[in-house]
């Protein structure tokens, strides 16, 4: 057997049983971390196929927030997905198999234009990835690696079909092994696929919003030692961008992650950011993080912003205190001045 | 509007019982919207409330506009629809009048009951009551916080 023929057959039957177990594998993680966290105990579970039902609308509210871009990564999802299940030649090799399953295929002229509509989205978030010097500066190689490698099997499979290509002998005679190589590779790297909420650093102010938006627990937050500590477990996510739809500083953003180590780390908490913690000056209890009240203090000058609300109470009742007259004292030594 | 009279205040904290229990169902003067603060050597008792600021300081750090002002009641109430819970205005209010209730992950303000304050109802030295508000009683207000500014900056020039 050469290595084309059992990249078609045995591989291709390891790489599918792969997938499958080890999708399931991470369902059996995402279930048994969902009921061990202790947040949102009433009505947790329609909370979360809530949230993320409706992060697959596409007028979802994080989509909205950046319209063009998300319309674009929604279109390139879709192509994704539909273009290998419902394409007539993998029906075709799916009915010879020994399954023998049959079902629809898509007209093949509309498949090409998927292909090709994949082909360009896929070129334009890589040129995107490059010459945008903001998104370049927050890119791993892993995430320019992750668009290569998704755009390989249409690419490969649309020279297969059309044969444009065939002039080089190389390329002619192992093109059907590549794309099968690549898409393989592509199912191996869906089961590593996870994603992450990124903090820009510049825009977030630690308000933790976000922690009180997600249905899963995933994203959470706790101060110790005058620091608030945001930290992410990838099993939880389920990807419905609550986080980037309430943050009100458009600095939470869904990432993509891809890596075994993160498919071994099945009890994860990754520290994702640190922000300090302002104390109050007289009791030492937390007040808020300091980019949030350097915030505040933009449009409120007072000097209350130091206290914690209990001190706020007390420093601003002393005012009143003052006035009455139990402090008749002190009213009749300021007339005498 | 609710008016606080400090010479009646007993300091029995009757108010913050009854405004827990109103607003969360628990016993609870940590979770209440009123607070007294004492002065216990003095006998001095201060009930501190939200002032419904006319221009107030939540409302305007927040950032997705879900702190509005009713006309009808005269209150600043908060839109839980909107509120992401970011705590900004928990931060922003000089008088500490904004809480936020850790086991319901929300933040809490005085509503006063709707027009029926619970707190005035179970005062019954009438330390806190409410009168509907008119704008003579802003005319006053601001007669009383300009003495109170004058005083406070002879105070602090000292």
């Amino acid at each position: 057997m050469d290595f084309g023929s059992f990249a078609e057959g045995p591989l291709l039957w390891i790489v599918f049983s792969v997938f499958i177990i080890g999708i399931l594998a991470r369902v059996v993680f995402f279930f048994s971390l969902i009921l061990k966290s202790s947040k949102n105990t009433h009505l947790r579970w329609r909370h979360i196929l809530a949230t993320f039902g409706r992060s697959l609308l596409p007028f979802h509210s994080a989509i909205t927030k950046r319209p063009l871009y998300a319309a674009l990564r929604y279109v390139f999802h879709i192509c994704l997905i539909v273009v290998p299940i419902w394409l007539s030649g993998h029906i075709t090799l799916w009915e010879e198999s020994r399954f023998g399953w049959n079902w629809h295929a898509l007209p093949d002229a509309l498949a090409d234009w998927m292909t090709l509509l994949l082909l360009l989205l896929a070129a334009y978030f890589l040129t995107r990835r490059i010459v945008v010097a903001e998104v370049r500066r927050i890119s791993a190689n892993s995430d320019y690696f992750l668009i290569v490698l998704t755009a390989l099997p249409f690419l490969t499979g649309y020279l297969l079909t059309h044969g444009n290509l065939d002039a080089i002998a190389f390329l002619a005679d192992n093109m059907r092994t590549i794309h099968v190589l690549s898409g393989e590779a592509m199912l191996i790297a869906a089961v590593l696929l996870f994603y992450r909420t990124q903090l820009n650093v510049e825009k977030c102010t630690g308000c933790a919003a976000c922690e009180l938006g997600c249905p899963t627990g995933t994203l959470e937050s706790r101060d110790g030692g005058g620091l608030r500590v945001f930290t992410y477990s990838h099993y939880q996510c389920i990807c419905c961008g609550a986080c980037v739809a309430l943050c009100p500083e458009q600095a939470a953003e869904l990432r993509h992650e891809i890596g075994l180590e993160r498919f071994l780390q099945t009890v994860p908490k990754q520290e994702i950011r640190s922000v300090e913690l302002a104390l109050c000056e007289s009791c030492g209890a937390i007040v808020a993080p300091v980019p949030q009240v350097e915030k505040v203090r933009q449009v409120i000058t007072d000097d209350f912003i130091r206290f914690c609300p209990k001190c706020k109470k007390r420093h601003s009742a002393e005012g009143f205190h003052q006035l009455a007259p139990w402090a008749k004292k002190l009213k009749k030594q300021i007339s005498h001045q | 509007m609710l008016l606080v009279d400090y010479e009646k205040c007993t300091g029995c904290r009757l108010c913050e019982l009854v405004c827990s229990v109103k607003h969360t169902g628990a016993s609870n003067p940590s979770r209440a919207n009123v607070h007294v603060v004492k002065w216990e050597d003095e006998g001095f008792y201060l009930p501190m409330l939200c002032q419904q600021c006319l221009e107030a300081p939540c409302r305007s750090v927040c950032p997705t506009d879900a702190i509005y002002r009713d006309e009808e009641l005269n209150r600043i109430m908060v839109d839980y629809d909107l509120c992401i819970g970011c705590k900004a205005c928990v931060a922003a209010c000089p008088f500490g009048a904004m809480g936020f209730d850790e086991a319901e992950k929300r933040v809490i303000k005085c509503d006063v009951c709707d027009g029926d304050p619970l707190c005035v109802r179970f005062c019954d030295m009438k330390a806190i009551d409410y009168v509907e508000a008119t704008t003579s009683h802003f005319d006053k207000m601001r007669d009383a916080s300009r003495n109170f500014a004058e005083l406070m900056a002879k105070a602090h020039g000292q």
